[in-house]
C-alpha cells in the first residue's frame, strides 16, 4: 500500500513539474515567436467620440497558447476588447505549425466625457488569462508599432559592390540574425521540447534605402562558405504572398520571379549592393510594404524576423515606410 | 553672517550643483545597455569554437564560463574599455573580449560586434539577467585576447547568453507598449481635408469652362 501511494504521489509530482515547465516554455517562446501587428497607420489614432482598431496575432511557436487575453491600460477612455467573431478556439491561439491562423482582437476606445482634446497614450498588454501577472512579451507589440522609415538614398550611392560609409551610414539597418533551434528541457538534449531563437555565429548586416524608382540594399555577409544565399521577402500587405528575391554570394547573382533588366547586383568578396526596381515588385508609388530577410550559409539557416514556421507569412515581417 | 560662512555656503552650492551635474551627465552618457540572459549551451555551441584540452584556469564546481556574441544593432564602440558588465545586484564583472571576433561594418576603427566571455557562478546566474553597458564615458579594465578558447572536453562549465533590450521599468510585469491617441472634436471630419485639393481642381475646371481664355 505504501509503495502504491508513493508511486501515485511520484506520478502526480512529476506531471505537475512537467506541466509547470511546459507552461513556462510558452512564455520563453512567445518572447520571440508571437507575431503581433497593430493596424494603426503612422502610430497615431485620431478619436472624436470613439475609434476602433485591431491587434493581429500569429502564433509561430511550436505549440499552442492555451489562454491569451489583451488588456488596454488607460484612464482616459473606456476600452472594449473583443476577440474576432471567427476566432473559434478563443482564448486558445493555435500555432501556425498545426493549422493555426492569424487572429485578432478588436479594440474599441470610447472617449470619457471628462477627456478634453489633446494627446494621450494607451498601454497594450498581452497576458495569460489564467494568471494576469504572466505577461507575454509586449515589447513585440512595441516593435509592431514602430515605423521603420526607409531613408532616401545617399547622393553618393553608386551600386558597384564597394560599400562606403557615406553611401550607407544612414540606411535602415537590419542586423542580429538568429537561428531557430529546438532545445531540450533541463538542458537534456534527448528531450526536444521547445523552439527558441538563438544568436547565430553566422551574422548578416543589411541596410536599405530608396528613391522614387528603386529599393536599394547593401548586404554584408561578413563571412563566406561553400553556399551562401540571402533571401529578401517583400509583400504588399500582411495578406499577400511575398516575392522572394534571392542573392547568391558565390554565383554573384540576384533572381526573383518578375525580375526586370533594370535590377542591378554588384558584389565584392563578402558584400553586395543591389538596386531593385519597385515597379518590378508592383510597388511603385507604394507608401509602405512588408519586408523580411533570411540567410542560408551551408546548413545554417538564419532569420531577421520569423522562423521556419512563419517565414512566408508577412505578418511577422517589418513594415517599411517609404515616405 | 560672516564672509567665511557665506563663502562656505557658496562652495557647498557649487559642489552640490557639480555633483548633480556629473550624475546627470553620467546617466546621459551611458547611452545603451542590454540584458544578458544566461542559458545552457547545446552541441552546436562547440562547432564554431576551438577544440582542445582542459582549460588551465581553475574554477570552483559552481563556477561557469559564459561566452556569447554582442551583435546588438546599435552597438558601436571605439575602444573595448567603453564596455562594462554588471550582475543583477549591480556588481561589475570583468569581461574578456575576443579580438578575432571584432566586426566593423565600414572597416573603420568602430567595433559593431564582438564576442565576450565572463566567469560567474550558478547562484548569480539564478538571481537574474546581467546588464551589459557601452558608451564613451565607460572606462573599464577589460581583458582583450586574440581568441577566447572554448574546450570541448569541459562542456559542463560553459554557458551562453541571449540579449534583449532593457525594459524602461524594472518591473517586468509593466512591460507595456503604448500608442499615441489624439482626441480631436473634429476627428470625424478631419479626413474631409483630403477632398480639398480635388474640390479646388474641380472648381478651377468649372471656372475655366465658364470663362474660357
Amino acid at each position: 500500500m505504501k509503495k502504491v501511494t508513493l508511486f501515485v504521489f511520484s506520478i502526480l509530482f512529476i506531471s505537475s513539474i512537467a506541466s509547470a515547465h511546459l507552461c513556462n516554455d510558452v512564455f520563453i517562446q512567445a518572447k520571440d515567436n508571437l507575431a503581433v501587428k497593430v493596424d494603426i497607420r503612422d502610430n497615431q489614432l485620431r478619436v472624436n467620440k470613439s475609434a476602433v482598431f485591431r491587434v493581429y496575432l500569429l502564433n509561430t511557436m511550436d505549440r499552442d497558447i492555451a489562454n491569451i487575453q489583451l488588456a488596454v491600460e488607460t484612464d482616459d477612455f473606456d476600452a472594449v476588447v473583443k476577440p474576432a467573431p471567427d476566432w473559434q478556439s478563443f482564448p486558445e491561439l493555435a500555432t501556425k505549425n498545426k493549422g493555426g491562423k492569424k487572429e485578432y482582437f478588436t479594440v474599441e476606445l470610447n472617449r470619457k466625457p471628462s477627456t478634453p482634446e489633446g494627446k494621450y497614450k494607451i498601454g497594450l498588454r498581452l497576458y495569460n488569462g489564467e494568471n494576469e501577472n504572466m505577461v507575454f512579451k509586449t515589447l513585440d507589440i512595441k516593435d509592431a508599432i514602430v515605423d521603420m522609415r526607409i531613408p532616401e538614398k545617399s547622393a553618393s550611392l553608386n551600386i558597384d559592390g564597394q560599400v562606403n560609409k557615406d553611401e550607407w551610414e544612414t540606411g535602415f539597418l537590419c542586423a542580429s540574425f538568429y537561428e531557430y533551434k529546438y532545445e531540450g528541457v533541463f538542458g537534456l538534449p534527448w528531450i526536444k521540447q521547445q523552439g527558441v531563437n538563438k544568436i547565430s555565429p553566422v551574422q548578416t548586416r543589411c541596410r536599405f534605402s530608396r528613391d522614387e524608382n528603386n529599393l536599394y540594399c547593401m548586404i554584408d555577409f561578413q563571412s563566406s562558405k561553400t553556399e551562401d544565399t540571402v533571401n529578401i521577402y517583400i509583400a504588399r500587405d500582411t495578406d499577400s504572398t511575398p516575392e522572394i528575391i534571392t542573392v547568391n554570394l558565390q554565383q554573384q547573382t540576384i533572381s526573383f520571379k518578375n525580375q526586370s533588366p533594370e535590377t542591378i547586383a554588384k558584389f565584392s568578396p563578402t558584400k553586395a549592393e543591389i538596386a531593385i526596381p519597385l515597379a518590378a515588385l508592383g510597388l511603385k508609388g507604394a507608401d509602405s510594404f512588408y519586408v523580411n530577410v533570411t540567410r542560408k550559409q551551408d546548413k545554417t539557416q538564419t532569420y531577421w524576423r520569423g522562423n521556419d514556421i512563419s517565414v512566408n507569412d508577412p505578418i511577422v515581417y517589418a513594415n517599411f515606410i517609404m515616405k | 553672517m560672516s564672509y567665511i560662512s557665506v563663502n562656505k555656503m557658496a562652495i557647498r552650492s557649487i559642489l552640490a550643483f557639480l555633483t548633480v551635474f556629473f550624475i546627470c551627465a553620467n546617466i546621459y552618457a551611458v547611452e545603451k545597455s542590454v540584458l544578458l540572459t544566461v542559458k545552457p549551451v547545446d552541441d552546436t555551441f562547440f562547432d564554431y569554437t576551438e577544440q582542445g584540452a582542459d582549460p588551465s584556469m581553475k574554477l570552483n564546481p559552481d563556477q561557469r564560463i559564459v561566452v556569447g556574441l554582442i551583435n546588438v544593432p546599435s552597438f558601436e564602440i571605439k575602444n573595448t574599455a567603453n564596455t562594462a558588465l554588471y550582475d543583477s545586484e549591480g556588481r561589475q564583472i570583468p569581461i574578456t573580449i575576443d579580438k578575432s571576433s571584432f566586426y566593423s561594418e565600414f572597416d573603420d576603427s568602430t567595433i559593431n560586434s564582438m564576442r565576450i566571455s565572463f566567469i560567474t557562478d550558478d547562484r548569480t546566474i539564478k538571481k537574474g539577467p546581467f546588464r551589459f553597458e557601452w558608451g564613451d564615458n565607460i572606462n573599464s579594465k577589460n581583458t582583450v585576447v586574440d581568441k577566447i578558447p572554448v574546450f570541448t572536453t569541459s562542456k559542463d562549465i560553459y554557458r551562453e547568453f541571449t540579449w534583449e533590450e532593457q525594459p524602461q521599468k524594472s518591473d517586468l510585469a509593466n512591460y507595456s507598449a503604448t500608442l499615441d491617441i489624439i482626441v480631436d472634436d473634429k476627428a470625424d471630419t478631419y479626413y474631409l481635408w483630403y477632398l480639398l485639393p480635388m474640390v479646388l481642381i474641380f472648381f478651377m475646371l468649372i471656372i475655366r469652362r465658364l470663362f474660357p481664355a
